[in-house]
């Protein structure tokens, strides 16, 4: 496919979300609408996981750099994929992919 | 806080022999390209890749004893791993330089009471030495048995080695 044909190719409505939790190193995947937030696909990440939010949970890219997700919680996934954090398509296929860690808390220095 | 006490032998060897075959972890050990070995049926060492600072990439190597495992976490140390041992004026140099707040390492810390894998403490609620210091994890901190796994304690030391809290290696 040329990069002209790319740019015809219709803007996709969902991304299929993987999410790890890295303290039980357990996975679930599901799918998003590009429309909602950061947030809203972590509250339903934690209903996938039968996990609840912790005080000190912590988000981050699953592919290295592991980028913090924090600045973007607040921000629509189609803004991820605006700034190709995060978000990419999946080798040999146009579906998109968001795969993103919950590092939950641990106790450690002077705690 | 009550000191931990160590767990049956035969409970403790079955505990680590059912982590070592749980496929999650087996294939997380793979994907973060752990190096997991027995020592024996109560002892492992993994092998770690720090993140790359200056364009060097560094090797650890941590020793875990399982003796109080699976109702305490397993001992977790920087060793040589030549020797798989830390010998406090020799093995320095094998130890990263971690101060995550969720994980940090005192090459000596100073132990309030007798502590038999000291003199090292790798500080986190992961690792047994958090509950014979002078620590108190939250709730949500504290080690759980069936939740937390040998696999916690790993991932918890691999985190820090790939976060900015990383500062390279200790220098003898």
């Amino acid at each position: 496919m040329s990069e002209k044909d790319d740019d015809k190719k219709p803007e996709p409505k969902e991304v299929r979300v993987t999410v790890h939790y890295t303290m039980t190193a357990r996975e679930k995947s599901f799918e998003a609408k590009v429309d909602e937030t950061v947030r809203q696909v972590i509250e339903e990440a934690y209903k996938k996981l039968e996990e609840r939010q912790r005080p000190g949970d912590q988000y981050f890219c699953h592919i290295e750099p592991r980028i913090d997700l924090s600045p973007y919680l607040d921000r629509t996934v189609r803004v991820l994929m605006s700034q190709k954090t995060c978000v990419h398509e999946q080798p040999h296929g146009n579906k998109l992919v968001f795969g993103f860690d919950i590092d939950a808390d641990t106790g450690g220095a002077g705690k | 806080m009550t000191r931990p006490s160590p767990v049956n032998p035969a409970l403790a060897r079955a505990a680590v022999a059912s982590f070592l075959e749980m496929p999650e972890w087996r294939q997380k050990i793979i994907e973060y390209g752990w190096r997991l070995e027995s020592i024996d049926d109560l002892t492992l060492y993994a092998v770690l890749r720090a993140r790359p600072l200056n364009d060097r990439i560094e090797d650890y190597t941590v020793r875990l004893s399982c003796d109080y495992y699976p109702t305490h976490p397993p001992d977790a140390k920087f060793v040589n791993p030549q020797t798989l041992e830390y010998k406090l004026n020799k093995d320095l140099n094998h130890l990263p330089k971690l101060a995550a707040p969720y994980c940090q390492v005192h090459p000596v810390y100073n132990w309030d009471h007798p502590y038999r894998y000291g003199p090292q403490l790798v500080c986190s609620s992961m690792t047994l030495g958090y509950y014979f210091s002078n620590h108190s994890p939250t709730a949500d901190q504290v080690w759980e048995p069936g939740r937390h796994t040998i696999g916690s304690t790993i991932h918890t030391i691999h985190r820090a080695l790939h976060s900015t809290h990383y500062s390279g290696r200790y220098v003898q």
